[in-house]
């Protein structure tokens, strides 16, 4: 009884810490971001900044995924741009974005700022055609800041192309693996699902094949995911996709720019994917 | 019994596992993802198998921990499809493992029952040697009525693997043709989720991996889409008890966090089942038919 008695006491006091030091957390994450924010504005040049930190890495994911959880409210249109122009600086084509969060709480509409590729409806550009001839005109007459640096991220032209990017929603998930079922079933006595079933793996290509078709995804699985939440889930992004992505989570409310960005490709350039073997 | 340790709690350790139980949520189901094992070893100048095969008495530890907090389902991933592609060597050094390790559990039935434990392998179980299928088959079906505490052993996994599994066995549904077959309209992700291996159990609360690496090595990538996922740079066979309340505490903050996305999704699997007749007759006889050809296949294997 007395046990009892001591162990709740401890665990509300441990119950109490918790959340204090949560709470004085986000408070510090808070001002570190509103006093890197005005640190950025004044003076980086996050292009040669990224360039020189991620000089000889040993890979770099072609394919980045940024998943938004559902309780987040600091990822918005100027923090997603930010993050693409990141990625096309360090060369990255393909990015993907799983947001969580639905109309009115949040949710970025991706077609508000990249252009809709003319023959995939599921496919955005970013920067649109547009916006990257301004860019190349910023580039030819840029201005010069007292330490020798260049504003902007996109005012050096090392990686000019355009990035590829890819809005998934929820029924990119679960849901399409079971109308790929759902269609394979309405033609299993067709020759060619009878073939798939003669052995398993013909069944996992067929069906990989046919996801593919159906997210217009001609890209290669996402190597590195960033997870913008409280805690590190998935929340249902591409289960067929992501089984050997690297994830990463970035806390909610903390500010995120071209140092945060590199430390994630460093940890992403360290680690060893080792296939089973 | 071998694989729960009888591990001695220091008092501390005590009173911090009572704390736990007492003032926050404890998950339901952990699946845990055993790395380090080979690094371990040779951190150590050891050979690769006797890294396994501390890693196992790891488990046995963990599982202790596990059933004194009082959580039900445990699922662990010992060994993936993909690693066939090891040395002959190596593999051939798992599999004695698992031979000698279910060979054991096979004489502690008795103990096993005692405590209702159920042991369930999730996996092809084809792929691996006859002899290994046997004992496996043999431990489920010894255990199959056990419904205390659930052990699940991933082993020759990949999620990949098993969600192909689960469409296939709704592309053979109407083989029997007696029975109705399914509606185009029946499947959806409702009724592939109880196709899966691991039909009978709730999804992960939790899953936790060692060894600082923060992929999921195609583990149960269906089933974790709202389990919190608790990475930690320890190796596996260097876990300690404290390592292991530190991942029940961030959980249990986590959690809090979590509920609203896990009512949602709680919420979407109860109208998808309303909306596509889940509970009609024609669908129910064919997951019957289902755990009824899981169960044949198990009597074959154990009587091989």
């Amino acid at each position: 009884m007395m046990m009892q008695f001591v162990c709740q006491l401890l665990g509300h006091l441990l119950i109490i810490c918790i959340a204090a030091f949560d709470l004085l957390q986000q408070l510090w994450v808070r001002l570190h971001a509103l006093a890197s924010r005005s640190y950025d504005y004044l003076q980086c040049d996050q292009r040669a900044f990224l360039d020189s930190a991620l000089r000889g890495l040993e890979k770099l994911p072609k394919h980045l995924v940024l998943v938004v959880g559902p309780d987040d409210c600091y990822v918005d249109v100027a923090l997603l741009k930010r993050i693409f122009s990141y990625a096309q600086i360090v060369g990255i084509p393909y990015l993907s974005v799983y947001d969580t969060r639905t109309q009115g709480n949040g949710y970025v509409d991706l077609s508000l700022f990249c252009q809709l590729d003319e023959k995939s409806e599921r496919c955005f550009h970013w920067p649109s055609s547009s916006q990257a001839k301004e860019q190349k005109l910023i580039q030819n007459g840029h201005k010069i800041n007292q330490n020798g640096t260049s504003n902007g991220y996109a005012s050096n032209g090392a990686h000019q192309k355009q990035l590829q990017v890819y809005q998934i929603t929820r029924a990119d998930g679960h849901a399409l693996i079971a109308d790929v079922c759902r269609e394979l079933y309405e033609s299993r006595k067709s020759v060619q699902v009878q073939a798939m079933l003669e052995e398993r793996q013909k069944l996992t290509n067929g069906i990989n094949g046919m996801l593919n078709k159906r997210l217009g995804y001609a890209v290669p699985e996402p190597e590195l995911g960033i997870v913008f939440s409280r805690q590190t889930c998935t929340y249902g992004l591409l289960p067929w996709h992501v089984r050997f992505t690297e994830f990463h989570t970035h806390r909610s409310g903390s500010y995120f720019d071209a140092k945060s960005f590199a430390q994630v490709l460093y940890k992403y350039a360290r680690c060893e994917q080792r296939w089973g073997k | 019994m071998s694989w729960i340790s009888d591990y001695r709690y220091t008092c501390l350790q005590k009173l911090a596992l009572q704390t736990l139980q007492l003032t926050g949520r404890i998950p339901n189901h952990i699946a845990f993802v055993m790395d380090g094992n080979r690094r371990f070893a040779r951190s150590k100048q050891l050979d690769k198998i006797e890294g396994h095969t501390r890693g196992f008495s790891k488990l046995a530890d963990v599982l202790r921990w596990c059933v004194d907090l009082g959580i039900k389902e445990v699922t662990t991933f010992a060994f993936s499809i993909e690693n066939f592609k090891r040395s002959n060597e190596e593999v051939e050094g798992l599999f004695n493992l698992a031979r000698e390790k279910f060979a054991k559990l096979l004489e502690e039935t008795n103990r096993l029952n005692e405590h209702g434990i159920r042991i369930r392998v999730i996996g092809n179980i084809l792929l691996l040697p006859e002899d290994l299928q046997r004992h496996i088959a043999t431990a489920m079906l010894r255990t199959e009525h056990n419904d205390k505490l659930f052990l699940n052993v991933a082993f020759a996994y990949t999620s990949r693997d098993e969600m192909t599994q689960a469409v296939e066995s709704v592309l053979k549904s109407d083989e029997p043709a007696d029975d109705e077959p399914l509606h185009p309209s029946d499947i959806n992700e409702r009724l592939l989720e109880e196709c899966l291996y691991t039909r009978h159990s709730p999804p992960p609360d939790m899953v936790f991996r060692t060894s600082g690496e923060t992929r999921l090595s195609d583990f149960m990538m269906w089933q974790l889409s709202s389990s919190v996922l608790y990475f930690t740079d320890v190796l596996w066979p260097q876990i300690t008890i404290w390592n292991f309340l530190a991942s029940i505490v961030a959980y249990q903050c986590d959690r809090c966090r979590m509920e609203r996305f896990k009512r949602g999704e709680r919420l979407h699997s109860a109208q998808l089942a309303k909306a596509s007749e889940f509970y009609s007759l024609r669908v129910q006889k064919f997951l019957h038919r289902l755990d009824a050809n899981r169960r044949k296949l198990l009597i074959a294997l154990a009587s091989n």
